[in-house]
């Protein structure tokens, strides 16, 4: 693709994954790239970075005879998520508008 | 490349950061080739791409959290503002996502917590100064009570030689009677005036020090 993800964007993304259910690296990592092209390293530091923000928590559960290890949204969490959202409205439009506002006059 | 290989050289990439954060990663980088199963371990590899790539991202990411400064403007000037509210942002959104039974909860337990810890501290705070009044007054009463002392055992001493001056001639034995009492009295007085020079000369000063440097250490804290 020709635009950048940003780490803002990143993080937005995740929350939004994780506000639906709590999940695990993989498949988060499954989830975002089903709709992104982003490499199978990139999510770690992104969810590494949320949890020191105190927008995430982690939990274990075993599974398999082995350890799952799942992220859950905070209420910070949900906060900062709103706020991305509506920062990404007030950019899409601005973008939108200077892209194709030729069209809309 | 296997997934062993991959777990050890990231690890290797990562050798300077701190050992949890190289645990966590490598518990990740673990997990997720479980998540994915043994028969997708080649295409995840592929995927991945070199451990040192993985590890730089990390890296780079846990420095930028460390120095806000290397991160690009947009997202420091954001970053900064929302860590200087965080606290108090967090503290709301509790309050917020509560439904109303629990605020209501929250609120009396609040009251609750005011109605008994106030009357404790005060307590506690009357306490202690009650038992630090009674220690200055017991100080205060030894200072005063041993001169006093001494001035009486000084009285006794002059009464009981001038009573065995008086009936020295009349009643020989009651003089010496009173004069052995006048001396033990005068011992006792000697005894007393050493303890009055002891106390004003050296504990004194050394307890107004004490005090002033209570007080000193109280004000620094």
């Amino acid at each position: 693709m020709s635009f950048p993800i940003s780490a803002s964007l990143l993080d937005a993304v995740v929350l939004s994954v994780l506000e639906a259910e709590d999940a695990y690296g993989y498949r988060i990592t499954q989830q975002v790239r089903s709709k992104l092209n982003v490499s199978e390293s990139t999510l770690y530091p992104v969810l590494r970075r949320l949890e020191k923000n105190g927008d995430l928590t982690v939990y274990d559960r075993a599974f398999d005879g082995r350890n799952r290890r799942y992220y859950a949204i905070t209420p910070a969490g949900r906060q900062q998520l709103a706020d991305y959202r509506r920062d990404w409205h007030e950019y899409c439009h601005g973008i939108e508008s200077l892209l194709f506002g030729g069209e809309e006059r | 490349m296997n997934r062993r290989e991959f777990i050890l050289r990231l690890e290797q990439a990562l050798r300077d950061m701190p050992e949890e954060e190289r645990r966590r990663a490598v518990e990740y980088y673990e997990n997720y080739f479980d998540e994915a199963g043994p028969e997708n371990e080649q295409e995840v590899l592929h995927n991945l791409g070199a451990p040192e790539k993985a590890a730089a991202d990390i890296l780079r990411d846990y420095q930028d959290m460390a120095e806000p400064s290397r991160q690009d403007t947009g997202d420091r000037k954001q970053r900064n503002s929302t860590k200087r509210t965080d606290h108090v942002r967090r503290m709301r959104d509790n309050f917020q996502t509560m439904d109303n039974g629990q605020k209501l909860l929250l609120i009396v337990l609040a009251i609750f917590a005011i109605c008994i810890i106030a009357p404790v501290c005060v307590g506690i705070v009357g306490g202690i100064g009650g038992i630090l009044i009674g220690l200055v007054c017991v100080v205060f009463a030894i200072f005063l009570v041993v001169p006093v002392l001494d001035l009486v055992a000084w009285v006794c001493a002059i009464t009981f030689a001038i009573l065995a001056g008086v009936t020295m001639v009349s009643n020989p034995p009651t003089a010496l009677l009173s004069l052995g009492v006048a001396l033990i009295c005068a011992a006792l007085g000697i005894l007393l005036w050493r303890l009055t020079v002891y106390l004003f000369r050296t504990t004194f000063p050394a307890l107004l020090r004490g005090i002033v440097g209570f007080f000193r250490g109280i004000l620094h804290f």
